[in-house]
C-alpha cells in the first residue's frame, strides 16, 4: 500500500508524461514542413522557416525535461514506499 | 527590397495549418508546477505565430502578385534573383516584394538557380553592370569553398564553353582600344569560374592531367581557356603543358572564332595571357621553355602582343636558380639558333641581341670547346657564341654580366674540382680570344674588359687555390690574406695594365692577362700556405707578372720555376708539386686555348 504522498507524486508524474506526449503531437511541430521552399522562397519565408525549426528544438527540450521530472517524481515515490515498508517491518 | 516567390495554394495550406496550430496551442496547458518551464515554448510559439508569421502568411495570401511590368523594376532579371526568375518563369509561381533584408548567405536552391541561369541566360546585362559582375564573382568564390554549394552549382551549370567564350569575346572587344573598366569585372568572373573548376578538380590536393583541366575543351576558344586556367592554381608541370597545348591549338585553329583575339584586338592575346601566367611560376617557366624549344619558339617570340613577355619567360625558364645545366642547354642553344636562322621578327624589341647575351651569360662556360655538359659539337657552340657577341653592344652587355658569368663558372668548379679547373683555364683562353677578336680599341672598353676578366679569373683562381690547399673563397670578393699589407684581390687589381699600352699591342695584352691569371693562382696558394703556417715569412711570395715584358707568360713561367726552388723541399718537393699542378694549368691553357680559338 503506497503512502498518500507517494501516490500524489505518481499522479503528478503521469500528468507530466501525458503533457509531454501532448506536446509531441502538436501541429506546430510539423509546420516547418509546410513552410519550406516548396511553398515560398524569400528573406521572410526563410526567416519564418528557420524560426519554426528552432521552435521545434525548444519543444523537444521541454518534452525531455518533462520526462526527466516525471522519472524523478516516480523514484521519489518509490523511495517513500520503501521507507514506509521498512518502518512497518521494524515495528 | 527583396523578392518573395510563392505557390498560392501551398501558402493557403500553410495559413490553415498555422491557424490550427495556434488554436491547438491555445488549448494546450498543464498546471503542474513542474510543467511551468514546458509552458514557456507553448506560449512563446503561440505569440510569435499570432503576431508575426500568421499575419505574414495572410498578407501574402491576400495581396496581389507583382504584375509583369513590375517584375523588371523589382530586379527579377538580376543574377542575384535567378532563383525567383526560375520559379516564376519555369514553375509559374507568383512574386511579391519582401521588406525583409535578404540574407547574404547563398542557399542551395539559389545556387542551383544561379548555375541554370548562367548556362542559359544572355549575359549582356551581367557584363553591363559592374555591381552585378562583382556580386557574381564573389558568389562563385563562395560556391567554390563550399562542397554542398559546389555540387548544386555544377549539377545545374553545364555550359562552361559557351559562357567562357562569350565572356572572352566581350573582353577582346573591351581591350581593343584603351582598357575598359569592365575588363576587371570580367577577369574577376573568370577567377570565380576558375575557383569553381579548381575546386571541382581538387587541384590543391592532387596533380591533374592537362587534358582534364579545361571543361568542354573542344568547344572553348584558347583565349577563354587561357583566361580560365591562369588563376586555377595548377601545379607547374600541368600549367606549362596546358599552356603549350593551348598555344598550339590557337596557332592551328581553323575554327571561326578560334583566333578572335588575334584578329580583333591589339590588346593582350592568348599568348600574352599564358606567358604572364607562366612568368609567375618559375618551375612552370622551365618546363614551358623546354617544351617551346621543341614545339616552336615562335609561340614565345612572335605570338605575344607584348614581345618582352617572351624574352622574360625565356630568361626565367633558363635561370640556373630553377633549371639544371643540362635542362637549360637544349633551351639556350635552340633559342640562340632560332634567332640566328630565323632572324628577329618585326615585333621584337630592338635590343633583342642584349637579351641573347643575358640568356647565355650564366652558361658561358658550356660554350667552351672542352666542356661536355651539353651534347652539342664544339663548332656549333662556338658559332652560337660568336653570333651572340657579334655586336659592340652585345660585348658590352657581356662585360656588364660578369657576375652571372662568374657564378656559372663557380657552379662548374664546385662540381668538377681540379678536372674542371683545367677546362676553366682553357675556357679563359677562349674567352680572351673572343674578346680580343671583337675588341674595339677604346680606353673605356679596355677597362671594362679587364674588370670582366678579373671577375671571371678570380673564380678560377679561387678554385685553383682551393685545389692546391689554399683558401677557397673568392679572391675578388676580398678574402683578406695579408701580404705586406695588401689582400690578394688588391694585388691582382694592381697588375692591370696601362690601357694606352694595351691598345698599342692587343696581342701582348692577351699574353699578359694569362700571366696575371697564373700569377694570381700562385699568389692565392701562397697566401693559403702562409695562413695555415705551412711556410713562414722567410719564403718570399711568388713572382708578379711583368707588364713591360715582351713575353709575359714565358717570363712569368721562368720566374715561377725559380721561385719553386725556394720552397721547402725545393722544386721537386710536395709543395712545389701542389702549386705547379694548378698554376701551370693557366700557363699551358693560354697556348691550348689559342690553338682552339684559331
Amino acid at each position: 500500500m503506497s503512502s498518500p504522498l507517494a501516490t500524489q507524486l505518481r499522479n503528478r508524474a503521469i500528468t507530466l508524461r501525458r503533457f509531454a506526449r501532448q506536446l509531441e503531437d502538436l501541429e506546430v511541430l510539423t509546420l516547418h514542413l509546410r513552410a519550406g521552399e516548396a511553398t515560398w522562397v524569400g528573406p521572410s519565408p526563410e526567416a519564418c522557416h528557420r524560426h519554426l525549426v528552432a521552435l521545434r528544438g525548444g519543444f523537444f527540450a521541454a518534452v525531455d525535461e518533462l520526462r526527466r521530472t516525471a522519472a524523478r517524481l516516480e523514484r521519489k515515490a518509490a523511495d517513500l514506499d520503501a521507507a514506509a515498508r521498512a518502518t512497518a517491518g521494524v515495528a | 527590397m527583396g523578392l518573395l516567390a510563392y505557390q498560392p495554394a501551398a501558402v493557403a495550406a500553410l495559413r490553415e495549418a498555422m491557424e490550427k496550430a495556434v488554436a491547438e496551442l491555445r488549448a494546450t496547458v498543464c498546471w503542474d508546477v513542474d510543467a511551468a518551464a514546458a509552458m514557456i515554448p507553448v506560449r512563446e510559439t503561440r505569440r510569435r505565430l499570432e503576431q508575426e508569421w500568421l499575419p505574414l502568411v495572410r498578407r501574402v495570401e491576400t495581396s496581389a502578385a507583382l504584375a509583369a511590368g513590375e517584375l523588371r523594376a523589382a530586379g527579377l532579371t538580376d543574377l542575384r534573383n535567378s532563383l525567383y526568375a526560375v520559379l516564376h518563369d519555369g514553375y509559374g509561381w507568383a512574386l511579391q516584394g519582401d521588406d525583409r533584408v535578404p540574407d547574404t548567405t547563398l542557399t542551395p536552391a539559389e545556387v542551383r538557380a544561379l548555375g541554370a541561369t548562367l548556362s542559359a541566360d544572355d549575359i549582356g546585362h551581367l557584363v553591363a553592370d559592374p555591381a552585378e559582375m562583382a556580386w557574381m564573382a564573389e558568389q562563385l568564390q563562395i560556391i567554390a569553398r563550399d562542397p554542398v554549394l559546389l555540387r548544386e552549382f555544377l549539377n545545374n551549370f553545364d555550359d562552361w564553353a559557351d559562357l567562357c567564350n562569350r565572356l572572352g569575346y566581350l573582353r577582346v572587344d573591351l581591350t581593343a582600344g584603351a582598357p575598359a573598366p569592365e575588363v576587371a569585372g570580367i577577369d574577376a568572373l573568370f577567377a570565380g569560374l576558375a575557383a569553381v573548376r579548381a575546386a571541382e578538380l581538387r587541384v590543391d590536393e592532387r596533380c591533374v592531367m592537362a587534358a582534364d583541366v579545361v571543361p568542354q575543351g573542344d568547344a572553348m576558344t584558347p583565349y577563354a581557356a587561357a583566361l580560365l586556367i591562369r588563376t586555377m592554381g595548377l601545379d607547374s608541370s600541368t600549367l606549362a603543358t596546358l599552356a603549350l597545348q593551348l598555344l598550339e591549338q590557337w596557332d592551328t585553329s581553323t575554327a571561326e572564332d578560334g583566333q578572335h583575339d588575334r584578329a580583333s584586338s591589339s590588346g593582350p592575346n592568348t599568348a600574352d595571357i599564358l606567358l604572364t601566367a607562366i612568368l609567375a611560376d618559375p618551375l612552370a617557366a622551365v618546363s614551358f621553355v623546354a617544351g617551346a624549344a621543341e614545339q616552336g619558339l615562335g609561340l614565345m617570340f612572335e605570338d605575344p602582343t607584348d614581345p618582352e613577355l617572351g624574352l622574360a619567360v625565356a630568361l626565367l625558364g633558363t635561370d640556373p636558380a630553377y633549371a639544371d645545366t643540362a635542362q637549360a642547354g637544349d633551351s639556350v642553344l635552340t633559342i640562340v639558333r632560332w634567332f640566328e636562322f630565323n632572324g628577329p621578327g618585326p615585333s621584337l624589341p630592338p635590343d633583342w641581341d642584349l637579351f641573347l647575351v643575358d640568356l647565355i651569360s650564366p652558361y658561358l662556360f658550356q660554350f667552351a670547346p672542352t666542356n661536355h655538359d651539353w651534347p652539342y659539337p664544339a663548332d656549333l657552340r662556338a658559332d652560337a657564341l660568336t653570333f651572340v657577341v657579334a655586336s659592340e653592344a652585345a660585348l658590352q652587355r657581356l662585360f656588364e654580366n660578369s657576375q652571372q658569368v662568374a657564378a656559372g663558372l663557380e657552379r662548374i668548379l664546385s662540381d668538377g674540382g681540379s678536372v674542371a679547373l683545367g677546362e676553366a683555364a682553357q675556357y679563359l683562353s677562349l674567352l680572351d680570344g673572343l674578346i680580343r677578336n671583337e675588341h674595339a680599341a677604346d680606353a673605356a672598353r679596355e677597362r671594362a674588359m679587364w674588370e670582366f676578366w678579373i671577375d671571371i679569373a678570380n673564380v678560377a683562381v679561387s678554385a685553383a687555390a682551393g685545389a692546391a690547399g689554399g683558401p677557397v673563397g673568392g679572391v675578388g670578393a676580398g678574402v683578406a690574406l695579408d701580404l705586406g699589407g695588401m689582400a690578394v684581390g688588391e694585388l691582382i687589381s694592381g697588375w692591370l695594365p696601362d690601357p694606352d699600352a694595351v691598345r698599342a699591342d692587343e696581342q701582348h695584352a692577351h699574353y699578359y692577362r694569362f700571366a696575371v691569371a697564373a700569377a694570381a693562382v700562385a699568389l692565392a696558394v701562397y697566401a693559403g700556405w702562409r695562413e695555415a703556417g705551412v711556410v713562414g715569412v722567410r719564403i718570399p711570395p711568388p713572382p708578379a707578372p711583368d707588364a713591360d715584358s715582351a713575353t709575359p707568360v714565358t717570363d712569368f713561367h721562368d720566374a715561377f720555376v725559380r721561385w719553386l726552388d725556394e720552397l721547402p723541399g725545393g722544386a721537386d718537393g710536395a709543395l712545389a708539386d701542389d702549386v705547379s699542378a694548378v698554376v701551370l694549368q693557366f700557363v699551358n691553357a693560354e697556348m691550348v686555348g689559342q690553338e682552339i680559338a684559331g
